[in-house]
């Protein structure tokens, strides 16, 4: 084991001495010395062999040195973040309350308890803005469902939310409207969701998702007396036709791609 | 705790086959001198120490089945014995026949035969961990660092390490084609409507294991050559138009009726360095069709040329389903993934590996090269039959491993007379030449 000893020293001279990488140091000793004695135990009886194989795992004993740091580090940063974010939470909701307290007993209007709402849909904004960033660069088929199913909730929230001043505040007939329309913005999100993170399906949902999202567009403008119901279904056929418009592009596009592979393949010949 | 090592695509494709074929991989190799067994086995715990699948089990979880790396020792994976001359084959067919649970603790196992001087080296492998390419790649990397080790004392460490994913075979693609190659979702699976088959008898209590071999004698290989060339084929053509016509006559088949075989394509062509990818399987099937028996061996060959050039000159050539596999395990758990598999996937009833040459100077140890010696694929269950061809100083073994009767062992020698009578066919004019 002398040479492998000798070779974690070597490489600790170019480590600072602080007390983690003293600590460093003997952990990795330690490794060491329990690896010599699993690799004899496997039958392995030339002792340089052990040590050149031992050394050979650790190429870098520098480099194992700095990412323990930047892990601890790491974790360190991971651990201040969740309670900052309980911390925050438990403030957040209690500010919520008394202020809803507050309202409720000073103003006492019957909307007090919109600031609930308005909480609710503040916290769940935040947890899936947190979601969404942690996610969307990775790839998968069926994504992130729980960030999602988030998503729709808060968008729901929202108009649950514009619904309430809508009725009680203006006192608008068709506040009820909101809800469908919320539908259609939780499409649409979900779709660009599925842009942004790179989904190799995305463009079905695309497909699937817009003359869903026409349908309940027309009954909403219909009801609000925007567009006529003799007239307003078209909507829809434009909706098809915008499905159709999408795919010919794509195809193209394929084609295209195509294209450069062939070009490509002439341009790499041998 | 647990070590822990991801379970790639092939691994569970092969895992998969396991109602097919019994998934092991074997080799034979024979020196005319004892070689080092200490050093033979500090060389092998070294590669079992760099790529440490070798020694893991494969634990089937039914959501995303892994492996487990498990203690061993080198004297449970080498065995040596010294024996008489006359039980050399016995002990040899005895552990080939032989199969490794891929819940067991080891995946690979070495027997060391010493005897009247000389040595016989067997191993056995999990198809899951590797192909017979690599496999190949492996043993010539196992007799450089051996020699190395031996003659120069340096440590036998000069193994390949790194990624064991199918998609190291997009790497050396360019960015276009890669991304082309990655939507291949074509199942490319043969669908043989006549699904011609090997003719064997029913499945019985009484099957095991054998390997069949024959041997083509050292002179025919390059007439072999020569009279592809003349042809416009390649060996693998010529060898499968015998196949071919040695199966029409055996099984009878109407000759009017087209047949097909798989054949075993090497995915590392389209890889221009594996020097920074692990030991695993990148293997694919190539089909190759004849729309009919042919008038002679000759019309055969031509139909071979034609459906294997077909074939060649698709610069995706083997990549076809492997997005569509890998979609397949991604979005469900595994044991509905193996059952929506199994259906869109057919195991090719008739299926051809040719392993090529087993370069002796490569096999040498000490200077010593290997006197004889032959790889083959798995030993496949009824009805299914893969046929393997290795070369070995222009020798050419074709071996059939296959789990039957002693009938079905006839069945198998007289396919390998029918092979031998129509490559000499093929090579008839070559051979009056000489």
């Amino acid at each position: 084991m002398k040479t492998v000893l000798g070779f974690i020293d070597e490489a600790f001279r170019q480590i600072p001495e602080t007390d983690k990488s003293y600590k460093f140091k003997m952990q990795l000793v330690s490794e060491v010395t329990e690896r010599a004695n699993e690799l004899t135990h496997r039958g392995i009886k030339d002792e340089k062999v052990i040590e050149d194989l031992i050394i050979s795992e650790h190429p870098d004993i520098k480099g194992e040195f700095e990412s323990v740091l930047r892990e601890e580090k790491r974790a360190k940063r991971r651990r201040h973040l969740v309670a900052l974010n309980i911390l925050g939470t438990v403030v957040f909701c209690l500010a919520v309350l008394v202020a809803f307290f507050i309202h409720l007993f000073k103003v006492d209007n019957g909307l007090s308890w919109i600031i609930l709402i308005a909480g609710a849909f503040a916290l769940s904004a935040y947890y899936t803005f947190i979601g969404c960033r942690r996610f969307i660069k990775k790839r998968g088929i069926i994504f992130h469902i729980t960030t999602r199913l988030q998503l729709a909730f808060t968008i729901m929230l929202a108009f649950a939310l514009a619904f309430f001043i809508m009725l009680f505040k203006f006192n608008i007939i068709h506040s009820w409207l909101m809800f469908p329309a919320g539908a259609i913005a939780v499409l649409a999100c979900d779709g660009l969701f599925a842009h942004f993170s790179h989904q190799r399906f995305a463009v079905f949902m695309y497909l699937a998702y817009i003359p869903l999202a026409a349908a309940i567009l027309y009954v909403i403008l219909a009801i609000a007396g925007i567009v006529t119901w003799q007239t307003g279904w078209l909507i829809i056929p434009v909706a098809l036709i915008i499905d159709a418009v999408i795919i010919a592009v794509r195809l193209l596009i394929g084609k295209k791609e195509n294209e450069e592979v062939e070009e490509d393949s002439v341009w790499n010949a041998d | 705790m647990e070590r822990r090592l991801k379970a790639e695509l092939w691994d569970k494709m092969h895992y998969l086959f396991r109602d097919y074929n019994d998934r092991m991989v074997h080799v034979e190799l024979h020196y005319d001198y004892e070689i080092n067994i200490d050093a033979f086995k500090t060389v092998l715990a070294c590669f079992f120490e760099k790529a440490p699948v070798f020694h893991s089990s494969f634990t089937d979880n039914h959501i995303s089945p892994y492996w487990v790396v498990k203690d061993y020792n080198i004297d449970d994976v080498v065995e040596v014995n010294d024996i008489e001359e006359e039980d050399l084959d016995h002990k040899i067919n005895a552990f080939l026949c032989q199969c490794l649970p891929p819940e067991g603790d080891l995946q690979m196992k070495v027997l060391i035969l010493r005897h009247s001087g000389k040595t016989t080296v067997c191993i056995i492998e999990n198809h899951m961990c590797m192909d017979g390419g690599d496999f190949k790649s492996f043993l010539k990397t196992f007799c450089k660092n051996y020699n190395d080790y031996v003659l120069n004392g340096v440590s036998p460490l000069d193994l390949r390490t790194g990624s064991r994913s199918y998609k190291s075979v997009y790497k050396d693609l360019s960015k276009t084609d890669s991304k082309a190659a990655q939507n291949l979702y074509k199942n490319l699976s043969v669908k043989d409507k006549y699904a011609h088959k090997f003719p064997f008898r029913e499945s019985s209590d009484e099957d095991y294991s054998f390997i069949a071999r024959r041997r083509i004698s050292a002179e025919k290989f390059p007439m072999i050559k020569q009279a592809g060339k003349k042809r416009g084929a390649t060996i693998n053509d010529m060898l499968t138009a015998a196949y071919f016509y040695s199966l029409y006559e055996l099984a009878g088949f109407n000759p009017s009726e087209p047949t097909t075989i798989s054949c075993a394509i090497d995915l590392r062509r389209h890889m221009k360095d594996v020097s920074d990818t692990g030991y695993t399987n990148q293997t694919s099937w190539m089909q190759c069709r004849v729309p009919e028996k042919g008038r002679d061996i000759f019309e055969t060959l031509q139909y071979v040329v034609r459906s294997s050039n077909m074939f060649k000159q698709d610069k995706f050539m083997g990549l076809y389903g492997l997005p569509l596999l890998s979609l397949g395990y991604r979005i469900m758990p595994h044991a509905a993934s193996e059952e929506i598999i199994k259906i869109g996937y057919s195991n090719p009833l008739l299926a051809m590996s040719n392993i090529g040459i087993l370069e002796v100077d490569k096999l040498a140890l000490e200077g010593h090269e290997p006197t004889d010696g032959f790889m083959s694929g798995a030993v496949k269950y009824k009805p299914f039959v893969l046929l393997s061809a290795t070369s070995m100083r222009n020798e050419m073994t074709l071996s059939m491993c296959v789990r039957g009767s002693d009938e079905d062992k006839q069945t198998v020698n007289r396919f390998f007379d029918l092979m031998e009578k129509n490559i000499d066919l093929l090579i008839a004019d070559e051979m009056k030449a000489e």
